[in-house]
């Protein structure tokens, strides 16, 4: 071998390894993925993140005229230790069809008021009493960080109490909804950015398809509330799943419905609650429990285009006695809704209380409404529905609440959904400046898997009583509000606090 | 000197006439002799004229400033009877001619003679009978040598559609009476013709513009525009010295014959034919500038560039020249043409080898073209020309529509300002507009491209255009003059080729990467400079001395990171390359010095760089101002190996570069196979920074892509040419065998690889996008009237993003901008330190949903708008959509409303602005004095602040009346420098929201604000200045000193 061949060896190896490395760098490189650290706020309400520069939250339905079918009233929770300053701007509205409603609407402009919630308390702020309109829609703003704001709507049939949404969306996602004889739905949309939003507003019913003409191309200019009565564009619908689409903007959107008990299928009661903003895989609903007289109806949704693959699972309590209930497989079309009636599954034994959880086993995700309906002879009685949670966290604040004997009870359900970790689970409440251990309700062990029921009106009797839930390890709490006697039944999530969450799931 | 007028004819022919009355009744003709420092030819010229047999004839002698003053008396001694008239100047034979119109009254025709011809004694009645025989304006007789009367000179002239004349006979060639039919020509040449009196007086002479050399052929084409026949009539024959090239040479005459060739096409054609043949003219004179270029022959190039120069600053006096001229048209310009004759007379010399000996005084055009010629002719000059012609065709089809549509301003294509001045007032400012303002180092490049606008005369438009049209034909160049140490033309004319077809410079157009565009025309003068600097055969032709190869590079360099700041490491990393390539190869020297000159040239570049080189090295510097912000874009290493960074290449042809590049490393021997192997590793190391400056974990701009491969693209091209050298030289050692099957792989590989470029070229503006975003953007630069002063806050991957930013997160990009669109004045970005960050402060908060109100916290900033920009264009470009959670917050903030949702732009108005110079509210002066900024502000609404001091405002000036007990904010990082005066008065400066400034003003008036550029920042700058000037001298004097070549003649093996 010649010199110079020894060294043309040597350069041609040479740039074989070079361009070799390269190549198997190349290869092995992963692209990083720029991590969204405010997804999973984006799939439920959540408080506002503890440094943030200002943060809003926005109650889209309710009425402020004092006298309303929906009286709503902003609960403000604040558990820091400093008490903060809330500006709540009312946006009144009214019904296409009340003529009289619309002309004194007209005449309004938004009004703020500002509001100060002490440290480890909350306010009430009636939206009446900033300006009675027939219909109107909050925006609570604030500058300070680990705030929650629900809203409570008081109704003749009793009232209800679910989180105010934290982001507004493009997108909103109602599975049930019923315009029966006896039943009254109304969807709240509120848009609260300077600029116009534009809206397709569709159902999936028991009927087929509704695109009501009036609800496509839907305007609604920035920093209006409009009301859309579902009555009247898909009447005598005995289930109907809505999808709220957003050509342009983003908006808040609530539902309102109401039942007057004429109807044996659909107990007296009426409730306000946000919709889903975002499909999710997994779907937690921690409180569950069947009877007689008791009903409990999942309602899947598909939002997709695509069929969704998904499974309905029954976790019920001490299962090495109550046993274990086979999932429930579904198939959901795109665009469309399957429900499960669990009340009336034989493999769901009845009087034992259960966890469910709604998992997407293939295809697009879903979103998941659990319907709990209360009459005689059940000792609760009235209309209770709930969108899942699709988030898991170690801190849950709740802002509304009361656990007052003979009046009002009041239930934090947990249900942990790790595999092999046991959350130890300790409840404060914020009791107009101090952080209340609640006594009894600390270190509660739930373990993987399984779910745990508290009564708090076992622990503490009060009427104004925002509970912060705080545990070692991520759990799905859920509040259950019930009336002692007559009508009023609530159900909802917590609201998580910001960088507590993870999305279940995942 | 008024001969009478004919008499009334009585007699039917002249044999019925005598001698008297023929002189009586023949047309009075004048001879007109311009002398001009005759020779000893004068005499001879005189006595010739005074010979002649026509009746009629008075001679008038005009002494054009002979610096002796004997032309009167050898006139007399001659021809007693001649009028001398003595000029006090020089001013040109046209000039002095010219004077017959102001003396002489009733001549019939004028006899036009230079002072070396001598008329054959039948001379002028022949041209006489021929002109009314003809019914000729003109008639010019035959000329022969004047030493050898049987040889001919001319027998009239043409012409090409450009004014390149054409003689009508080979000159040279014996006179057999082969050309003595009378015939219409297109130019009777200037030294003898006889013009009809009247057609001159119309004609106003001769054009006085042109002095000397082409007056001939600017008359004759007007005459003929004026309807007057030009005659040849053979049957009258001058001898001709032809003085002006043998025996007193003309001073730069090329570049006259340029120049008035020009003029007179510029005069001659009317609005019609000026806009067909003019462009075709230009293109002519760039390809013959181009090819005396490559010959060496910078003078030439230059005259015929000079030649244009020189017409557009006479601009005027031709347009007067035309008017003049339409005034008495008579023929249409095709009428004119069908004279001339077709094709391009120029293109046709290039492309003919010279025929026979010395024949410069045949033709002016001619010789000048054999000039040219004869500096190719060491080498196979067709083909060269060939494939310079083919290339050039490429360029130009490929970027046809780059040259004559739209540029749009797109990624770093962005407008300049209409003036120079906008961009040295940018240098000289010590205010930095960029971000929020800074007092920072403006970058030496608004200084370059302020010099360069200047050397445009203003054109600004035209110069961005040429800057990236230009750069084109500037790497073309620089190729071929890479490999000029090879002595081997088809070797260069492979690089040139190889580097020619690598879609670098495409894809960098496509992509507005004008950064890498520049590069790449600068890469192969940067890599010859590196490579001479190792000194080893074929690179040792010139070599420089360590100290004058630092200045040298140094200086380059320094250009080039004026615009591309990490060039200096792209430099660097091709130096190493070309050092260990050596080292692999077993011929270390050289490696050393190569790479110390580098340094030492990178160190000059960053002294010439002062004071902006403290932006990058200062505490506070940041990275982004150096090489940018890292793009999200991925280029694999598979596209990098094929150089496929845009729409242009890729495909399995792109590896066929790398196919040719490898030749000469398995057949080649010597310094062929060391020089491929320096190549290889200079590419290699190019690949290998391109690939590392793409991953996530180096986290950093470096720059536009085509800037770290450009230098690989000059190795592989270079080893292309190394492979044809090794063909030659090396082969023939090897038996047969697979070498000879590899090389013909090769050469097919070659052919291949051309083909994408050539396919590319046939889009014509190589899938650059045909507009921008400007025009729908436009209303951000129109609100600033009514609106008041603002900012733009620009989003988006730093690749698509009209201007330089700061890193916001992986792939995005933030910015801002004063007037809207961007304009070239925002492609320096600086370091964000200190008041600019507030910006990306802001972006994050809102993108971690820490607040709804992120327009609140953007107004003390004067923002107004926020443009997501996700593609550099709107047609043909791919997405780089920002973070989704990005995109989601800006739509969920309460104060933002999106006013434009394009595919790849979307604008969001701040509803909450407040201009950049303001009146704050009673309830926010207070609140501007507090802080931390995001608290006070969160908090404070500005919403409605009314604009001030928005009349007469410039960057740093601004002007306006003001109200009592008026606040003014000033949206710009806090200075001591900026100033306001009320009526004269200073008015307190505080700081306020802890980063800008605010004047208390107690009572009002008409206020002037304005930064005060500290004296030292001019000191700076003088240094700069000085610094380059040291530089450019020092690299002049390097450039003209006589240095050691060697002129090897390499033995290939075969004819090279």
């Amino acid at each position: 071998m010649t010199s110079t061949n020894a060294r043309r060896i040597r350069v041609i190896l040479l740039a074989i390894v070079v361009i070799a490395v390269l190549v198997f760098g190349d290869r092995a490189r992963s692209t990083p993925r720029s991590v969204d650290v405010v997804s999973g706020r984006s799939l439920m309400p959540a408080a506002s993140p503890p440094d943030a520069v200002s943060s809003a939250f926005f109650c889209a339905g309710g009425t402020a005229s004092g006298s309303g079918g929906f009286e709503s009233t902003i609960v403000i929770a604040n558990p820091n230790a400093n008490s903060i300053t809330a500006t709540v701007t009312s946006y009144p509205a009214a019904l296409p069809s009340d003529q009289a409603g619309q002309a004194s609407v007209a005449s309004l402009a938004p009004v703020s008021k500002s509001v100060t919630v002490g440290a480890r308390s909350r306010a009430e702020v009636p939206l009446a009493q900033i300006q009675a309109s027939p219909f109107a829609a909050a925006l609570v703003e604030t500058n300070d960080g680990d705030i929650s704001v629900e809203h409570r709507t008081a109704t003749a049939v009793g009232s209800s109490s679910s989180p105010c949404a934290s982001a507004p969306s493009p997108t909103w996602y109602f599975p049930t909804g019923t315009t029966t004889r006896d039943a009254h739905e109304l969807l709240a949309v509120f848009n609260p950015f300077p600029v116009d939003a534009v809206l397709d507003i569709t159902f999936q019913t028991s009927d087929g398809f509704r695109a009501p003409t009036a609800l496509q191309a839907l305007p609604v200019p920035g920093g209006h509330v409009r009301i859309v009565d579902v009555n009247e564009q898909a009447p005598r619908i005995a289930q109907l799943a809505a999808f709220v689409v957003a050509r342009s903007g983003e908006v808040v959107v609530d539902r309102l419905q109401s039942f007057d008990g004429s109807d044996p299928a659909h107990p007296a009661g009426a409730v306000a609650m946000l919709g889903a903003p975002l499909p999710a895989t997994e779907w937690v609903f921690p409180e569950g429990a069947v009877n007689e007289g008791l009903t409990e109806t999942v309602t899947v949704q598909n939002p997709s285009d695509q069929p969704s693959s998904v499974q309905v699972e029954v976790i019920l309590d001490d299962p090495d006695t109550n046993g274990v209930v086979d999932p429930i497989p579904l198939t959901v079309q795109p665009a469309s809704y399957t429900q499960v009636a669990l009340h009336q599954e034989t493999r769901v034994p009845k009087g034992v209380g259960h966890t469910i959880v709604v998992r997407t086993t293939s295809g697009p995700p879903v979103v998941a409404e659990r319907v709990v309906t209360g009459a005689a002879p059940a000792p609760r009685h009235g209309y209770g529905p709930a969108i899942g949670s699709p988030l898991s966290s170690t801190s849950w604040l709740f802002a509304d609440g009361r656990a007052m004997a003979g009046t009002d009870a009041e239930f934090i359900v947990l249900f942990n959904p790790a595999r092999d970790v046991t959350a130890h689970v300790s409840l404060t409440a914020l009791a107009q400046g101090q952080a209340l251990a609640i006594d009894g309700l600390q270190q509660i062990e739930v373990r993987p898997g399984a779910r745990v029921a508290l009564d708090l009106g076992q622990h503490v009797n009060r009427a104004d009583l925002p509970v912060l839930v705080n545990s070692d390890a991520p759990v799905v709490a859920e509040r259950g509000l019930y009336a002692a006697s007559g009508p009023g039944l609530s159900l909802a999530a917590g609201m998580p606090l910001a960088g507590h969450a993870s999305v279940l799931g995942r | 000197m008024a001969p009478d007028a004919a008499p009334a004819r009585s007699k039917a022919a002249p044999g019925d006439y005598d001698e008297d009355e023929l002189g009586a009744i023949a047309p009075p003709v004048v001879a007109v002799v311009v002398a001009h420092e005759p020779g000893p030819w004068f005499e001879e010229c005189l006595a010739s004229i005074a010979a002649q047999d026509y009746p009629n004839l008075s001679t008038l002698v005009i002494d054009a400033a002979t610096s002796s003053s004997d032309v009167t008396a050898r006139v007399a001694r001659v021809q007693p009877s001649a009028y001398v008239r003595r000029l006090d100047e020089a001013a040109g034979f046209a000039a002095a001619a010219n004077e017959v119109l102001a003396i002489v009254e009733g001549a019939a025709f004028y006899a036009f003679c230079h002072d070396d011809v001598a008329l054959a004694p039948p001379a002028i009645r022949a041209m006489v009978e021929e002109a009314y025989r003809s019914n000729a304006g003109i008639v010019t007789p035959k000329v022969v040598e004047w030493d050898e009367p049987a040889r001919l000179l001319s027998v009239g002239d043409s012409a090409d559609k450009t004014g390149v004349r054409v003689p009508l006979i080979e000159p040279g060639e014996l006179d057999q009476e082969q050309h003595d039919a009378v015939r219409d020509v297109f130019c009777a040449p200037g030294g003898c013709m006889l013009v009809r009196a009247d057609l001159f007086a119309v004609l106003d002479g001769f054009d006085a513009g042109i002095d000397l050399l082409g007056e001939d052929l600017d008359l004759s084409w007007r005459a003929q525009v004026a309807g007057a026949r030009v005659i040849a009539a053979p049957s009258a024959v001058v001898r001709h010295v032809v003085a002006s090239v043998l025996h007193r040479p003309t001073p730069d005459r090329t570049q006259r014959i340029e120049r008035h060739r020009i003029r007179t096409m510029l005069s001659c054609y009317g609005r019609l034919h000026r806009w067909r043949v003019v462009p075709q003219a230009l293109a002519l004179s760039a390809l013959s500038a181009m090819v005396a270029l490559l010959s060496g022959h910078r003078a030439h190039a230059a005259d015929i560039v000079g030649g244009w120069r020189w017409n557009f600053a006479r601009r005027r006096e031709i347009a007067a020249n035309r008017r003049r001229l339409e005034a008495v048209r008579q023929l249409p310009d095709t009428e004119v043409r069908r004279l001339q004759v077709r094709g391009s007379a120029q293109l046709a010399r290039l492309l003919r080898p010279p025929v026979g000996g010395d024949d410069e005084m045949l033709s002016p055009v001619a010789s000048a073209g054999r000039e040219l010629f004869g500096s190719l002719r060491e080498g196979p000059v067709r083909d060269t020309v060939l494939v310079f012609a083919a290339l050039t065709l490429v360029l130009v089809v490929g970027s046809r529509q780059l040259l004559s549509g739209d540029l749009a301003p797109f990624g770093s294509f962005v407008r300049f300002p209409d003036r120079p001045w906008t961009l040295f007032s940018e240098w000289f400012s010590g205010w930095r507009s960029a971000g929020l303002g800074s007092e920072s180092p403006a970058p030496t490049g608004f200084a370059i491209l302020g010099i360069a606008g200047i050397v445009v005369l203003g054109a600004m438009s035209a110069l961005r255009r040429l800057l990236v049209v230009a750069l084109l034909p500037v790497g073309v160049v620089g190729a071929w003059r890479l490999a000029r140490g090879t002595e081997s033309t088809p070797a260069r004319l492979v690089v040139t080729v190889t580097y020619l077809a690598i879609p670098l410079p495409y894809d960098a157009i496509a992509r507005g990467r004008w950064g890498g565009l520049l590069v790449w025309a600068a890469a192969p003068w940067i890599v010859r400079l590196l490579a001479s600097c190792v000194g080893s055969t074929p690179f040792d032709d010139r070599r420089l001395p360590a100290r004058h190869a630092v200045a040298g590079l140094g200086l380059a360099v320094a250009l080039l990171a004026a615009f591309v700041p990490f060039t200096v490491v792209v430099v660097a990393v091709a130096a190493v390359g070309l050092a260990l390539g050596g080292i692999v190869a077993g011929e270390p020297r050289g490696s050393g010095r190569v790479v110390v000159i580098a340094a030492g040239a990178i160190v000059v570049a960053a002294v010439l760089q002062l004071p902006w080189t403290a932006d990058f090295l200062l505490p506070g510097s940041q990275w982004s101002a150096f090489g940018g912000v890292q793009s999200s874009a991925r280029v694999d290493i598979g596209a990098l190996l094929r150089f496929h960074t845009g729409p242009v290449g890729g495909g399995p042809l792109g590896w066929a570069f790398l196919v040719v590049a490898a030749l000469p490393l398995l057949i080649g021997r010597e310094w062929r196979f060391t020089w491929a192997a320096r190549a290889w590793a200079l590419a290699l190391s190019c690949w290998a920074l391109a690939w590392a400056g793409q991953q996530s974990w180096f986290g950093q701009g470096t720059g536009p892509i085509e800037a770290l491969l450009a230098p690989a693209a000059v190795a592989l091209s270079l080893s292309a040419g190394l492979g044809l050298l090794a063909f030659q030289a090396d082969l023939r050692e090897f038996r047969f065998g697979w070498r000879q099957v590899v090389s013909t792989i090769a050469a097919a590989a070659l052919v291949a690889g051309m083909l994408p470029t050539l396919y590319a070229s046939f889009d014509g503006r190589w899938h650059a996008p045909r507009s921008g975003f400007d025009g729908v953007l436009a209303f951000l630069h129109d609100e600033q009237a009514s609106a008041g002063p603002f900012r733009v806050v620009w989003l988006g991957d730093p690749d698509v993003l009209p201007l330089a930013g700061w890193r916001l997160e992986d792939g995005v990009a933030y910015a801002t901008s004063d007037d809207g669109f961007p304009s070239v004045e925002e492609q320096w970005a600086g370091s964000s330190d200190g008041a600019t960050s507030l910006v990306g402060d802001a972006l994050h908060l809102a993108q971690r949903r820490d607040t709804t109100r992120l327009g609140r916290l953007l107004a003390p900033m004067g923002v107004r708008y926020i443009v997501v920009q996700t593609a550099a264009a709107p047609e043909r470009e791919p997405s780089r959509p920002v973070p989704a959670e990005l995109e989601r917050e800006l739509g969920q903030q309460l104060d933002l409303q999106r006013v434009l949702a394009d595919p790849h732009v979307q604008v969001f108005r701040n509803v909450a602005w407040a201009p950049v110079r303001t009146a704050l509210s009673p309830k926010a002066a207070p609140a501007a004095r507090g802080g931390p900024f995001f608290d006070v502000v969160a908090g404070t609404d500005l919403t409605g602040s009314p604009p001030v001091l928005a009349g007469d405002a410039g960057r740093t000036t601004a002007r306006g009346p003001l109200a009592d007990n008026t606040t003014v904010y000033v949206a710009n990082a806090s200075s001591p420098h900026w100033q306001l005066t009320v009526d004269g008065r200073a008015a307190p400066r505080t700081k306020a929201f802890g980063w800008a400034n605010s004047f208390a003003v107690d009572r009002g008036g008409n206020a002037t604000l304005r930064f005060d550029t500290p004296i030292q920042r001019y000191g700076l700058l003088a240094v700069q200045v000085l610094l380059w000037v040291a530089a450019l001298v020092t690299w002049w004097r390097d450039h003209k000193r006589p240095v050691r070549r060697r002129r090897h003649r390499v033995a290939y093996g075969a004819p090279a």
